[in-house]
């Protein structure tokens, strides 16, 4: 069983989404569980990927691959997992703010998110702050997790901020923000939830602010 | 040095090793004070906290002196947690400093090494000169003066006869201005620019190429031909933050500061004009006429107009159209009533000094498949096709400067600038010869030697082409830092060097050229599949830093589609030789505006398949277009 475990797990770090998709359906046909597969597999694949990300070892390439691999497998075992007792975590509305078109970080937050078992709606990017507030309020979810790629465009997520506050919202979210121009500082100044250099650290503090 | 218990409200702070001081209020940024003084520091990010490139050295003795250092700024130090280094833009002074700025953080003062190509240009320039006759107060009938010029400029011939206001109350001021007399009139275009008395011969004019980092002013005679004075210097807007988002930046936080920026430049293009034409023994007055070029956020800045809409999508300019303006309008001291022509900017990032490079290829470049790259902070690319011109920009990232890059120097004496490996795999390099320095020890890589290096241990098989280092069996110079456990390459050990630490070359610097090299190739395989090319006939490299790339190295790292190295024509400051094209000849204006209105300019953030080929082109290695999807 743990063989099946250390296949997936390696498969789903080096990216191998064809293989990767094979290994899990040998493995549930072997009797383990999908949630045994996310949670000894999946999820420990996530965090070596993120790891070997922040050294420097792994690039843009691998952790797109290996975001996507992520992806597809917790995909697969989707209909399993609502089966049994599990359940997403929570849902996170993602989007690069307004003036800003960059998407790469983004879509790679988004991708590890659901990797990481959050059901996540992707707004695209040049998001205004009405419409978040306009999903917000339609799908309250639990996380708001804004991207901005340039200096000039940070200051729509102060704004942002700003909307889901004067609409009442802003108790309601945890706000998370990140993208290369943003620090601590700013996250701090502006009032967001958590800040997070990538996109593994993004799923991290998800996680603890959960628990 | 005063002692702590001598500090005053004011107190200030010295920079070695220009020994400037500059006094500043407490608790003001090291940086800020450096900004205010006019003394260079390099800063990438404006200030921000982000970058570490505003490094600074504090002697022991001076550390209370500045405010302590924070975990966020130690984690943007150099390894190995040396107490003297700290980051101008975080260290606030609270009491009589000195620090000294060591050379990898001086600013980038790097003047094209070479600032033009000769070009020759047909003359038909945008001003001319018309010699009158004008009669005196009591000629019969007695008429205002302005009547005795209107008749005179008809009996010369004169394009025009309209008598600007300005010009005749600029006129009014010369001595004998009523008297009968010999008057020289200047005509740009069909407007009368300025009247003086006497005969004038000379007629001259100004082409200003004004970059991110540097400008170049040539003082032109626009009777010969010829150049007649020649200015390069660092752009002073430098200080407020080294790229165009960063000046924007402050021009979002304090409008003023719009004014600050276009004074700072509009200044240093005066000295640089006064100094050239002085020179030269030139008349300031007879400096008729003007051209600037520049990215589009320059021109935006010099025409005072508010280039913030530039920064953030759809990323439009607020004015697109070339514009004539005068040139004492803009704070320009050039010869009464001057016109300046600013160059028309089609895109957000798409401005003069692209056109105007595209300007020096003629008619030619329509025919066949050419490509124009211009390779800054932000790279520009025009694909000419069968008479069809389309454009893009990349955000290429200031790696190309040496910025950003750990041991990223600008370009000056004892800046590495080539890099190769032995065919037992040992790294070489070479730097650029000081000039009468006695000091002859290496400093930095400038950006020609990032590119060279990353080629050379790519070559060595010390890089992977997914730009990763090989760590197991690998080359001497590869090493591991012990403290995070990343590898990277020493080129030069810290006793050889001037800085006496060591010039490496890291895992993130490899990823920060990938990034760079990423979005300029996938900003050039946008426009090739947007046009259908599959083979260039040529790729004109424009820029400084287009010109000491060896063809070689950009082709091995993929930087360019592969193409036979002598395709690839580096073709200098073209954006220079452009302005002073449309200087020299008012056709070559119209031309120019011609040739922005039949741009089309893409915007890569538009475009689905963006991310995935700019993920593609991460590979450090020669990939032809139609792999790449494949990897």
């Amino acid at each position: 069983m743990s063989d099946h475990l250390v296949a997936i797990k390696d498969l789903c770090v080096r990216g191998k989404r064809v293989e990767l998709l094979a290994a899990i359906k040998a493995a549930m046909a072997d009797g383990i569980e999908a949630k045994t597969l996310m949670t000894d597999a999946l999820i420990p694949a996530m965090s070596v990927i993120g790891e070997k990300y922040s050294k420097g070892e792994y690039f843009l390439p691998h952790m797109m691959l290996g975001a996507r691999a992520m992806s597809e497998a917790m995909e697969a075992i989707k209909t399993e997992l609502v089966k049994g007792t599990y359940e997403r975590k929570a849902k996170a509305v993602v989007g690069t703010v307004a003036g800003d078109f960059h998407d790469i970080g983004k879509n790679i937050v988004k991708l590890m998110l659901e990797g990481g078992g959050y059901e996540v709606i992707d707004l695209g990017v040049d998001v205004s702050p009405e419409r978040f507030v306009e999903v917000v309020k339609a799908e309250s979810p639990r996380f708001v997790m804004l991207s901005a790629l340039i200096t000039l465009t940070m200051e729509s997520m102060r704004g942002t901020i700003e909307a889901l506050s004067s609409a009442g919202l802003r108790d309601k979210v945890l706000i998370g923000v990140g993208g290369a121009p943003v620090t601590q500082k700013f996250a701090d100044e502006i009032g967001a939830d958590f800040y997070s250099q990538d996109a593994y650290g993004c799923v991290e503090k998800c996680n603890q602010l959960l628990h | 040095m005063a002692k702590p218990e001598h500090r005053t409200e004011l107190s200030g702070i010295t920079f070695l090793p220009e020994s400037r001081r500059v006094e500043v209020a407490p608790g003001e940024s090291v940086l800020s004070a450096a900004w205010k003084g006019g003394v260079g520091i390099k800063s990438v990010c404006g200030g921000r906290g982000k970058c570490g490139s505003c490094l600074i050295e504090v002697e022991d003795d001076q550390a209370s002196a500045l405010s302590p250092s924070t975990e966020e700024e130690r984690a943007l130090l150099p390894p190995g947690g040396d107490a003297r280094f700290r980051l101008a833009c975080r260290a606030h002074v609270q009491g009589e400093a000195c620090v000294s700025i060591p050379p990898e953080s001086q600013a980038l003062r790097s003047a094209p090494r070479k600032p033009y190509t000769v070009t020759r240009v047909a003359l038909a320039p945008h001003v001319k000169r018309v010699s009158l006759e004008i009669e005196g107060a009591y000629a019969k009938p007695m008429r205002p003066l302005a009547e005795r010029i209107g008749e005179a400029l008809a009996r010369a011939g004169a394009p025009a006869r309209i008598i600007p206001t300005a010009v005749l109350a600029d006129y009014s001021l010369e001595k004998g201005f009523d008297a009968a007399t010999q008057v020289s009139a200047t005509f740009a275009g069909k407007r009368l620019a300025g009247l003086r008395r006497g005969t004038h011969r000379g007629l001259y004019g100004v082409a200003v190429d004004v970059g991110t980092t540097s400008m170049v002013m040539f003082l032109c005679d626009l009777q010969t031909g010829e150049i007649a004075g020649l200015r390069t210097a660092a752009n002073p807007q430098a200080a407020y933050g080294e790229d165009v988002i960063a000046r924007m930046t402050h021009v979002q936080e304090d409008v003023a500061a719009l004014a600050k920026l276009q004074s700072l430049l509009v200044d240093e293009i005066n000295r640089l004009v006064a100094e050239a034409a002085d020179e030269a023994g030139i008349d300031l007055v007879d400096i008729a006429d003007a051209v600037v070029v520049g990215n589009p956020t320059m021109q935006h800045i010099l025409l005072r107009i508010n280039p913030e809409p530039i920064g953030r999508g759809p990323y439009l300019p607020v004015l697109a159209d070339g514009v004539e303006v005068e040139a004492a309008s803009l704070g320009l001291r050039l010869g009464p009533g001057a016109p300046v022509f600013v160059l028309p900017m089609p895109a957000g990032y798409i401005g003069g000094d692209t056109l105007a490079a595209v300007l020096t290829r003629g008619p030619a470049f329509y025919r066949g498949t050419h490509l124009l790259v211009d390779i800054g902070t932000n790279g520009e690319v025009v694909l000419a096709k069968d008479g069809v011109l389309t454009a893009t920009s990349c955000a290429t990232g200031p790696v190309y400067e040496g910025a950003h890059i750990r041991c990223g120097v600008r370009a000056a004496p004892g800046a590495i600038e080539r890099v190769w490996a032995d065919p037992d795999g040992s790294l070489r390099w070479a730097a650029i010869p000081p000039v009468g320095e006695r000091d002859k020890r290496p400093f930095g890589l400038c950006g020609s030697g990032v590119i060279s290096i990353v080629k050379a241990l790519v070559e060595a098989g010390s890089l992977g082409s997914d730009g990763g280092f090989v760590t197991t069996g690998a080359h001497a110079h590869v090493r591991t830092e012990a403290a995070t456990g990343v590898p990277e390459a020493l080129l030069v050990e810290g006793r050889k060097t001037r800085t006496g630490r060591d010039i490496v070359f890291t895992q993130q610097d490899v990823r920060s050229v990938q990034l760079g090299k990423a979005a300029l190739r996938a900003g050039i395989e946008i426009l090739l599949r947007d046009q259908g090319v599959k083979e260039l006939d040529r790729i004109y490299l424009a820029g400084t830093f287009g010109n000491h790339l060896a063809p070689g190295d950009i082709v091995a790292i993929g930087l360019v589609p592969p193409v036979p190295v002598e395709r690839i024509e580096s073709i200098g400051n073209a954006a220079g030789d452009g302005a002073r094209m449309a200087l020299f000849n008012r056709h070559e204006r119209r031309r120019v505006r011609k040739l922005a209105e039949n741009m089309r300019v893409i915007e890569l953030s538009h475009r689905a398949d963006f991310q995935d080929l700019f993920i593609a082109c991460t590979e450090l290695s020669a990939v032809p277009a139609d792999q790449l999807e494949a990897r």
